[in-house]
């Protein structure tokens, strides 16, 4: 274990509360017999899945349901055994709170047992050094990139980055630093501590996996000095490993979990603005991403993971190793929820408030803080803002959000972007940190919102007038070859005329006279035989 | 959605700059009389009845205006700068000048883009220069041996005293600054000025005590973190440079920089007026181009100006530069490439 020597800009020291769910084991919870799986098809960043199976149609735990086009995406999978009941809009696991479309299972009758056996065995899991490396010799990098997609696997972090898409880039550059993200900074969250704590194995496993595609000169774990536990877990976990990994430990500080921080904090680099870290030679995985791609290489597809259940609105806090497609109002249930409840998605920093309880546990989701509502503090009072500078002297990306704030607020989008309002990283400290108590965050989505619908007008704009522009050119190309043609046509039959009149009118004239001269041979003829004949 | 936040409110760090303050206005106090305080007893609910007025005007609630504290506070930085014994109605002029004009008809708290404090000293300073040059000096604030009382201070300001000026005559005068400038005019030396016009050893007649004790106040507020350090630091370097220089190439005519440091409204304004975050600049390097703007201002006027201190225009000047100033010092982003 070393300490970092790098630091990053900002920052803030939120309550941790993390006690309540810390020294709570990971244990499986499944579906109940009423419940219905529920696989929304857009899962994190990534193009919409297409379900490849019909209403009616019976799937097996594991099977994929969906397919999916381009890079930046990648398919989802049933947990259970079961049959297809709809493929519908349902409410989405989502701040907006609007309507996705999924796929919708019922499970088999007590098939949810079957589901905790299996969860169980993966605690006492063993990982086969001499078949994963036998594997993976046997497998091109293309092969394996094409695995872990097909397996399903995304950064389980929260923002829900495909990761087969950082491991394309990863393998198209040179990689001088693999980064694994086991901060855990929000307050609160606690399932990537106790996953570093019971399951290190699996992580160390999928950090070889990555050490073998992407042969980093270096390896680091950056751990948060407040999980103690988990970095010596880790560090007995990678004393037997071939690949020689560095665990790092850092202050607890937020938003030291963000991963341009992360690689701040462990490499001094700053990734530039609006490049993707591969840039800078860096590939940065979160620990449960990574956990979850070495069973995605062992055909176990990303169909559960460990979700933390914290706060007074439930009687039995902990980390929940759930199926991905659960419901979320059976998942509080089963961890008795009280009445009248604020379900939270996320941590308390960066997470959404919860509008309807159906809506199901996806694959980005890392927690639930359910709150009494008679325990939640009243709204604090909104000042003005007085430019005080607390919110730019804690924001990580050392921008100037009350600069920002007025910008946004007097609708001046060009003056957010000319302020980087794109770098804004939506960590809420200068939220946390705001004495006037306003809500900055939603001030600079609002303006991204607003910019990128102009920018996407913009597009759509510049696509209707080039094909205007292609419509009107091909309208006055059409009538020039029309006039073209027609003056064509013209000169010819000019010229025909012309050619007429030099040659036909003569012999006209000749045949004219031949025949009126005829005609009198022809009648003086006829006058000599009258005369003849008389 | 509410959000986990941290403790800080505006009314906290209001709290925590008038709590600044009080060794200030001890010092003050105990040199010049209460009148200080009297004058803050007069302005405080002036200004705060005045702000909850307009805000009713405009069909807001006035509570919350009232709750954050920055009236009082404005009216304890004017009551500061003011002459001790200004009468009564002249500091009720300037506490309204100061919420109605440069704070609420912009729109109220943090839409101002001048000091209110700073605007309603000067409105007083062109309407009343005599009586806002009028200072007790310390010898002056002892009549018959015991210091200026509350009871004469209240005399005074209330104007219950037929003719002050005759009553207290040979106890006010101009502060040190004016003084050594009239000294200046005179052909005076510096020297030779400070022989004639101090007790104190430093910047005269009690006034290096009032601004020492405003720079305890301004440590804490910069160990508090109420404030950053770069406008007081830098405003504070600024003129001791620019003094240094000009007292070097001539000790004559240009006073010491310690003179310039502990005189007048050096610290007062270097850590409360200048750092107004509302009309201050707000990125780290314009509030450092900001200060030492201030700082050189502050010593031209004094030297080369017609008014014997300078704070209260130097800051003036200087927020109407702060958009300015922030425009052109935004500070390096995270990941931002060099050429951007």
């Amino acid at each position: 274990m070393t300490l970092t020597n790098f630091k990053f800009h900002g920052g803030i020291h939120p309550k941790q509360l993390k006690d309540l769910s810390r020294d709570r084991a990971i244990e499986s919870i499944s579906w109940r017999d009423e419940d219905e799986i529920v696989i929304t098809l857009s899962q994190g960043i990534g193009s919409l899945n297409h379900p490849i199976l019909s209403i009616g149609d019976s799937v097996q735990a594991k099977q994929r349901i969906s397919e999916c086009y381009g890079e930046i995406s990648v398919p989802v999978h049933s947990p259970c055994d079961g049959t297809i009941t709809a493929i519908e809009e349902r409410p989405a696991t989502h701040p907006s709170g609007l309507q996705a479309v999924a796929i919708v299972i019922k499970p088999d009758a007590d098939s949810s047992k079957i589901d905790i056996n299996k969860a169980n065995d993966l605690v006492n899991h063993k990982i086969d050094v001499s078949k994963l490396s036998e594997l993976l010799s046997s497998l091109t990098a293309e092969e394996i990139i094409s695995k872990i997609r097909i397996g399903g696997v995304i950064g389980l972090g929260g923002a829900g980055f495909p990761t087969c898409a950082k491991l394309h880039g990863g393998i198209k550059t040179n990689i001088e630093t693999l980064i694994i993200n086991g901060m855990e900074c929000e307050p609160r969250i606690t399932c990537d501590d106790r996953l570093m704590r019971e399951r290190a194995i699996e992580i160390i496993a999928g950090v070889e996996i990555l050490d073998h595609l992407l042969h980093p000169n270096s390896i680091k774990i950056g751990v948060e000095d407040n999980k103690p536990e988990a970095i010596l877990a880790l560090e007995i976990a990678t004393t037997s490993s071939t690949s020689s990994i560095e665990i790092i430990t850092t202050p607890t500080l937020y938003p030291s979990g963000g991963e341009r921080q992360l690689i701040q904090l462990l490499t001094g680099k700053e990734v530039p603005s609006g490049t993707l870290p591969s840039a800078i030679g860096v590939v940065c995985q979160n620990v449960a991403t990574v956990a979850a791609l070495y069973h995605a290489l062992l055909e176990r597809p990303l169909t559960h993971r460990v979700v933390t259940v914290t706060g007074d609105g439930v009687e039995s806090a902990g980390n929940y190793s759930v199926p991905i497609g659960i419901p979320i109002d059976s998942l509080l249930t089963q961890c008795g929820v009280v009445d009248s409840v604020r379900i939270t998605v996320g941590g308390p920093m960066m997470g959404f408030e919860l509008h309807n309880s159906r809506s199901p546990i996806t694959k980005t989701v890392n927690c639930l803080i359910v709150e009494k509502n008679s325990s939640l503090p009243s709204a604090p009072e909104r000042y003005n803002c007085i430019r005080c500078a607390s919110c730019s002297d804690a924001c990580p990306a050392k921008l100037m959000p009350q600069q920002l704030y007025w910008a946004a607020q007097s609708r001046d989008f060009e003056q957010t972007e000319k302020l980087n309002l794109f770098d804004c990283i939506e960590c809420g400290c200068c939220d946390f940190v705001c004495p006037s108590k306003i809500p900055l965050v939603s001030y600079y989505r609002y303006a991204k919102g607003v910019i990128r619908g102009a920018k996407q007008e913009q597009n759509r704009a510049d696509e209707a007038r080039v094909r205007h522009e292609f419509h009107d050119a091909r309208i006055t190309r059409e009538k020039a070859e029309k006039a073209e043609k027609l003056a064509k046509k013209r000169a010819a039959l000019k010229a025909k005329k012309e050619s007429n009149k030099s040659t036909d009118k003569p012999n006209d004239a000749d045949k004219k006279g031949a025949a009126i001269r005829a005609a009198i041979k022809r009648a003086e003829a006829k006058k000599k035989a009258a005369a003849a004949n008389s | 959605m509410i959000k986990t936040t941290a403790d800080s409110t505006t009314a906290r760090e209001m709290l925590k700059v008038i709590a600044a303050l009080i060794p200030g206005y001890i010092a003050l106090s105990l040199i010049f009389g209460p009148g200080a305080l009297i004058h803050a007893a007069i302005m405080i609910p002036v200004a705060m009845l005045a702000e909850a007025t307009i805000i009713w005007m405009r069909s807001r609630s006035a509570v919350p205006a009232i709750k954050d504290l920055s009236a009082p506070l404005t009216a304890l930085l004017l009551a500061a700068a003011l002459p001790p014994l200004l009468p009564w109605w002249m500091a009720i002029v300037g506490i309204l000048f100061a919420i109605i004009i440069a704070k609420q008809l912009y729109g109220g708290l943090g839409q101002n883009p001048f000091n209110p404090a700073m605007v309603g000293y000067v409105i007083l300073l062109v309407s009343f220069p005599l009586e806002m040059t009028s200072w007790l000096t310390p010898a002056g604030a002892i009549v018959g041996g015991d210091t200026i009382g509350f009871i004469q201070s209240a005399e005074i300001i209330f104007g219950t005293i037929e003719n002050p000026s005759i009553t207290i005559d040979g106890v006010t005068g101009a502060t040190p600054l004016d003084a050594m400038k009239t000294a200046l005019y005179q052909g005076l030396t510096i020297s030779e000025g400070i022989k004639e016009i101090s007790n104190g050893v430093l910047a005269g007649s009690g006034w290096e005590i009032i601004n020492l004790t405003f720079l305890i106040g301004g440590i804490y507020l910069i160990a508090s973190r109420t404030i950053s350090w770069h406008i007081p630091v830098s405003m504070l370097v600024a003129l001791l440079i620019i003094s240094a220089l000009f007292n070097t190439v001539d000790p004559d005519r240009y006073s010491t920089p310690l003179y310039h440091l502990l005189s007048g409204g050096t610290m007062l304004g270097a850590f409360f007026i200048a750092t107004d975050p509302v009309t201050a600049s707000t990125t780290p390097r314009g509030r450092i181009w900001f200060g030492a703007c201030i700082g050189i201002l502050i010593y031209t006027i004094r030297s080369w100006g017609g008014y014997p201190d300078a704070v209260a225009f130097s800051v003036l000047l200087l927020n109407m530069f702060t958009p300015l100033i922030d425009h052109f010092t935004q500070p390096k982003i995270y990941g931002e490439r060099d050429n951007g």
